[in-house]
C-alpha cells in the first residue's frame, strides 16, 4: 500500500507541475494588469503545435525545441500586449476586466477556427518517449520526471528573476504598488508588456510539454484556462508559489480520488476541495510573488 | 342548377389540380439538407466532410446526370445545402427547421454524433419530412418509434461485435480489462461490449469509467496492473485514448493486447511506433469490397479526404448514398413515398449490406476489427473479409 500511496503522490505532483506553469502566467496577467487572459490556453495550444511541427520537420528532440518555442512565444507575448490588450488597459478597473474577457475571448475563438483552418481539426501529438524506471517498487516516467525536473528548474529561474533583476523588481513593485511604483520612476507600460512577454512564453513551454504528455488539438484552449483560472483562484493570483502550490493540490487531489473513489469523481472532488479552501482562505493560499 | 353546381364543381377541381400539377412539374432539382460540425468539438471528425458532400453533389449531377425520379420520369440535379452546427445541438435544431421550413428540403441527412442528432430528429418527425441519419448510433435514439427516420449506424452497444468474434474463434483471450471516457457514446460502446463479451465466456477482471479530458491515469493504471487482463479495452475518443497509451507505457503496463474503438490515423500519428498492433474499430478500410467503390474513391479524392484519418466519412457517404438509393427507387419526392422507399432500401452499400430494422430503423452494419500494423491499418474480422491475420499477443516488447 505504501508503494501504491507513493505513486499516488509522484503522479499528483508530475500533474500539478504541468499544471502551475501555465497557470503562473495567467496568475502573473491578472495581477499586474487586471486583465483576464482567457486567451492563455490558445497560447499553450499553439506552444504544443509550433512543437508539433517542428517535430515532424526536423526531427529534433522536444526538450531542444523548448529553446526555440521560448523566445518565439515571449515575442509573440510582446505583440500581443501591444495590438490588443494596450489598447484598453486605461479603462476603469471593472469595465476592464469585463473589456478584457470580451477581448481575449474573441481572440481565442479566432486563435481557434484559424488554426482549425489551416492545420486542420484532427488531434496532433508527438510520438516521443524514454524510458520508466522502477523505484522501490515505485515506476517513474522518466519522461514525466524529466519534464518536472524542467519545472522546477523554470520556477527557481523565475524566482530569482523576479526577485534579483530590475523588470523582477519592477513587477514586484507594481504588484504591491502601482501609483508608488509609477512615482519612483518605473516604467510600467513597459514592464506590463514584458509581464505579457513572460507570461505568453510559459504559456508557450507548458504547450512543448502539454504536446509531449497529451495531445492538442485547435479546441482544447478554453476548457485549460478555467482550469488554470481555478488554480490561480485557489494558489492566490500573482504568487508563483501560490500556482505551483494549487497546481499541485489540484493534481494530487484528482490522482488520489481517482483511486479511492473511482476515476469518475476525480475532477469533482479536485473541485470541490478548491472550493472548500476558497471558502477556508477567500484570498488563496498565497499573497503576491 | 344543378348542372351548372356539378360544372362549377369540376372546375375548381380542375384549376386547383392544374396548378399542383404545375407546381409538382415546376420542381427542378432535389434539395438535401444537413448540417455538419464544421466548428467546434466534433470538426476534429467530420470539419472536412462539406468537401465530400459537395463532390458527391458535383458527381450524381456530371457523371449520372442527377437522379432518377420516378414521377417525373427523368433525372432530376441535386442541389446540397450544409449548415455549420458548431458542434452544438441546439444550433442544429435551429438549422434543421430552417432546412424544412425555408429551404423546403426534399430530403434530410443527419448531423454528427448522437448528442446533437436525438434532439434534431423531433424536427423531421414534426414536419414528416424523411431524414438519413448518419453517425448517431444510441439506442435512445432509435427506441422511441419515430417514423420519418432511418439510420446507417447500427446501435453503439454492438460496436465492437466483430471484435469478440475473432476473439472467440481464436480461444486465446480469458480476461478483459474495461476503461471507457465518459461520453454518451463510448460508455454506451462500453456498456455494450462488457455483457457481449462475458456472454462470448470471457472474464471481466476491471472496469472503470473517467470524465473525458481525464490528463492522469495513475489512478486506473495501479488497478489494471494488478488486475493483469489479456486485454484492456478502450472506448474513447482519440485525445483520451493516445493519452491514456501513452501514460500506459510509461506506467509500464504490458497487456496481451490493446484495443481502442476509435483509432483513426491522428491515433497511431500521436503514438507512432506505440500504435503497432493495437486492435481497434473502422467502418470502412481498404480491402472492403462492398458497393461502388469507384465512385466512393472518386468523391474522397475530389474532396481530399483520407478515410483512415476521417473515420466517420463512410457513415456520412453512407447515408448519402441511402438517400441516393431511396429517391430513385421511390414512387414520387413526396416525403410519404420518399419515406416508404427508405424503409425499403435493400442494397450493397460501401460499407456492406445496408437495410434497416423496421420499427426502430437503425441498420445491422457491423463495424469491422482492424490492427495497426507497421504503419498500416488492416481488417481481421470478419475473417472473410481479412487483409491480415490477428497479430496476437503483441509482440512489441
Amino acid at each position: 500500500m505504501l508503494t501504491v500511496f507513493a505513486q499516488l503522490i509522484l503522479a499528483g505532483v508530475l500533474q500539478g507541475g504541468t499544471y502551475a506553469l501555465a497557470a503562473f502566467g495567467l496568475s502573473l496577467i491578472f495581477c499586474i494588469t487586471d486583465v483576464l487572459n482567457i486567451t492563455h490556453g490558445e497560447f499553450l495550444m499553439l506552444g504544443g503545435l509550433v512543437t508539433y511541427i517542428l517535430f515532424a520537420v526536423t526531427g529534433l528532440n522536444p526538450f531542444l525545441i523548448l529553446f526555440i518555442v521560448i523566445p518565439i512565444f515571449v515575442v509573440i507575448g510582446f505583440g500581443y500586449q501591444k495590438a490588443f490588450i494596450k489598447p484598453i488597459l486605461n479603462r476603469p478597473p471593472k469595465q476592464l476586466l469585463f473589456s478584457s474577457i470580451v477581448v481575449t475571448v474573441g481572440i481565442a475563438t479566432a486563435i481557434e477556427d484559424t488554426t482549425s483552418f489551416i492545420w486542420g481539426p484532427t488531434v496532433k501529438g508527438v510520438s516521443f518517449s524514454m524510458p520508466s524506471f522502477s523505484l522501490g517498487g515505485i515506476v517513474i516516467s522518466s519522461l514525466r520526471l524529466s519534464i518536472l525536473v524542467l519545472i522546477i528548474g523554470l520556477t527557481i529561474f523565475l524566482h530569482f528573476y523576479l526577485k534579483k533583476t530590475f523588470v523582477g523588481k519592477a513587477i514586484r513593485a507594481i504588484l504591491q504598488n502601482r501609483e508608488g511604483a509609477t512615482v519612483i520612476g518605473i516604467n510600467v507600460p513597459r514592464i506590463v508588456t514584458a509581464v505579457f512577454g513572460i507570461a505568453i512564453g510559459l504559456a508557450g513551454v507548458a504547450g512543448v510539454f502539454y504536446v509531449l504528455l497529451f495531445t492538442i488539438g485547435p479546441f482544447i484552449g478554453l476548457p485549460l484556462t478555467i482550469r488554470y483560472i481555478a488554480i490561480v483562484m485557489l494558489g492566490g493570483s500573482g504568487s508563483l508559489l501560490g500556482s505551483l502550490v494549487g497546481g499541485l493540490i489540484l493534481g494530487v487531489a484528482e490522482t488520489f480520488a481517482g483511486f479511492f473513489l473511482g476515476a469518475h469523481w476525480s475532477l469533482s472532488v479536485a473541485f470541490f476541495t478548491l472550493v472548500l479552501v476558497l471558502l477556508l482562505k477567500p484570498e488563496g493560499l498565497f499573497r503576491h510573488v | 342548377m344543378k348542372k351548372l353546381w356539378f360544372v362549377l364543381t369540376l372546375a375548381v377541381v380542375v384549376f386547383f389540380g392544374t396548378i399542383q400539377a404545375s407546381t409538382a412539374q415546376d420542381k427542378k432539382e432535389i434539395v438535401v439538407g444537413m448540417t455538419l460540425c464544421l466548428t467546434g468539438r466534433y470538426a476534429v471528425d467530420v470539419g472536412t466532410f462539406d468537401r465530400m458532400v459537395k463532390a458527391w453533389e458535383n458527381y450524381v449531377n456530371t457523371k449520372q446526370g442527377g437522379l432518377y425520379v420516378k414521377s417525373y420520369n427523368k433525372r432530376l440535379p441535386v442541389r446540397t445545402i450544409i449548415y455549420d452546427d458548431k458542434s452544438d445541438s441546439a444550433t442544429a435544431v435551429k438549422f434543421y427547421e430552417r432546412l424544412v421550413t425555408v429551404d423546403k428540403c426534399d430530403i434530410l441527412i443527419g448531423p454528427k454524433s448522437s448528442p446533437i442528432t436525438f434532439p434534431v430528429t423531433s424536427v423531421p418527425e414534426k414536419y414528416q419530412i424523411p431524414i438519413v441519419l448518419a453517425t448517431a448510433n444510441t439506442p435512445a435514439i432509435f427506441g422511441r418509434g419515430f417514423k420519418w427516420m432511418v439510420g446507417v449506424n447500427n446501435l453503439s452497444t454492438a460496436w465492437s461485435d466483430a471484435y469478440f468474434d475473432i476473439l472467440e474463434e481464436e480461444k486465446q483471450v480469458k480476461t478483459i480489462g474495461y476503461v471507457a471516457e465518459d461520453t454518451p457514446h463510448t460508455r454506451e460502446v462500453y456498456e455494450g461490449a462488457i455483457p457481449n463479451a462475458e456472454k462470448r465466456g470471457f472474464k471481466t477482471v476491471f472496469q472503470e469509467i473517467a470524465p473525458a479530458g481525464t490528463t492522469d491515469f495513475t489512478s486506473i493504471l495501479l488497478k489494471l496492473k494488478s488486475a493483469d487482463p489479456d486485454v484492456i479495452y478502450v472506448s474513447a475518443f482519440t485525445p483520451f485514448a493516445v493519452t491514456f497509451k501513452k501514460q500506459t507505457k510509461e506506467f509500464g503496463l504490458k497487456p496481451r493486447e490493446w484495443h481502442f474503438t476509435h483509432f483513426d490515423k491522428s491515433f497511431s500519428g500521436a503514438l507512432g511506433k506505440d500504435a503497432n498492433y493495437v486492435t481497434g474499430e473502422h467502418q470502412w478500410l481498404p480491402g472492403i469490397p462492398y458497393g461502388n467503390l469507384k465512385k466512393f474513391h472518386e468523391i474522397l479524392k475530389e474532396a481530399k479526404i483520407d478515410p483512415e484519418e476521417y473515420l466517420d466519412v463512410s457513415l456520412h457517404y453512407g447515408a448519402l448514398e441511402v438517400a441516393e438509393v431511396a429517391i430513385e427507387k421511390a414512387a414520387s419526392l413526396k416525403p410519404d413515398d420518399l419515406m416508404k422507399s427508405l424503409k425499403a432500401v435493400h442494397f450493397e452499400s460501401i460499407m456492406g449490406p445496408m437495410y434497416f430494422e423496421p420499427t426502430k430503423g437503425h441498420s445491422f452494419f457491423k463495424q469491422y476489427a482492424a490492427q495497426y500494423i507497421d504503419g498500416k491499418y488492416y481488417v481481421i474480422s470478419p475473417k472473410k473479409f481479412a487483409t491480415h491475420k490477428h497479430v496476437y499477443p503483441n509482440p512489441t516488447p
